[in-house]
């Protein structure tokens, strides 16, 4: 089961970013560079934070994998606002 | 009196010598070896230098070696052996007796002691994928070349935890954590033992907020 990115909306995360049992996932998102646990936790940023970063800084690929041929970040962002909002 | 004196030479007659007296040269000086069926006191006489050595600290045994040094080449040398009481054989030999200078055969040859390497990366991380992601941002922490390296530091620092009792913690879904307070360490593993991350937090409270009771990884096999 893949899971979406809050802060980006990357539909293809392999573990949930957070969960109540276990906190973060520590996963890195490939597409904004996001790491659940980390950039939050240790550093203090939100994803809000994050994602504004990331938009104004161009909505790079941010992984050394390779970026899949129909990554398109325009149609992400969209669904990363929807999911943010859910959490409010 | 003489009944003790009787057993003190019953004695010395019945010690013999095992082998032959082995001499090994090192330099300027010369371990001599041999052995007696029976523990002795240990005795050496180096002639013609007249040398007798008699070590006074050393209890009754059946094998015996003494090193002599300060020998001149170009010599030959007796090498005399005994107990305290009784001369048991003898050996020539020079600092130019390649026979003599040459040590006793190995019976095998020693092999280096080598640790086990490490399991290669794809057995130990365990989303192989975002390995390069998670040694792009925190190799650096360790000083990692590659991202091999880090990973088999990851590996490294769990097995050193598990033999040194790091503080651990493990939550529901068996995800655990492990910090080292001395270097700033922190790791969390799978329930396999997979590696999720290794870093070293900005944060100083920042294993104290991770999820999980404490584990001791000391009991784990």
């Amino acid at each position: 089961m893949k899971h979406t990115c809050p802060v980006c909306g990357y539909p293809d995360l392999q573990e949930a970013p957070r969960s109540e049992r276990s906190g973060g996932s520590y996963e890195i998102c490939p597409s904004c560079g996001f790491q659940f646990g980390v950039t939050d936790d240790d550093q203090g940023v939100s994803y809000e934070q994050w994602h504004e970063a990331w938009r104004a800084g161009g909505m790079k690929w941010s992984s050394q994998q390779t970026k899949p041929a129909n990554w398109d970040p325009r149609t992400q962002i969209t669904r990363a606002a929807g999911l943010r909002k859910k959490k409010r | 009196m003489v009944a003790a004196f009787a057993a003190a030479a019953a004695l010395a007659q019945a010690t013999q010598l095992v082998g032959e007296v082995r001499v090994e040269i090192h330099g300027n000086a010369a371990t001599v070896r041999w052995n007696t069926d029976v523990p002795t006191g240990t005795r050496l006489k180096i002639s013609p230098s007249a040398l007798v050595r008699e070590p006074t600290d050393r209890a009754p045994t059946t094998e015996h070696a003494i090193t002599v040094e300060g020998l001149q080449p170009n010599v030959s040398y007796t090498a005399t052996v005994g107990t305290a009481r009784l001369w048991l054989g003898s050996k020539n030999f020079s600092l130019t007796d390649s026979a003599a200078a040459r040590p006793p055969a190995s019976p095998a040859t020693i092999e280096p002691v080598v640790a086990k390497p490490p399991p290669p990366a794809r057995t130990t991380w365990g989303n192989i994928a975002s390995l390069p992601d998670h040694f792009a941002r925190h190799g650096r922490d360790f000083g990692a070349k590659n991202a091999d390296d880090y990973a088999r530091m990851a590996w490294e620092f769990l097995q050193r935890a598990k033999a040194e009792g790091l503080p651990a913690k493990q939550d529901e879904t068996g995800v655990f954590r492990v910090f080292d307070p001395g270097s700033g360490a922190f790791a969390a593993y799978n329930r396999d033992q997979t590696t999720k991350t290794f870093f070293k937090p900005g944060s100083r409270d920042y294993f104290a907020r991770q999820p999980g009771r404490s584990i001791d990884l000391k009991a784990w096999k």
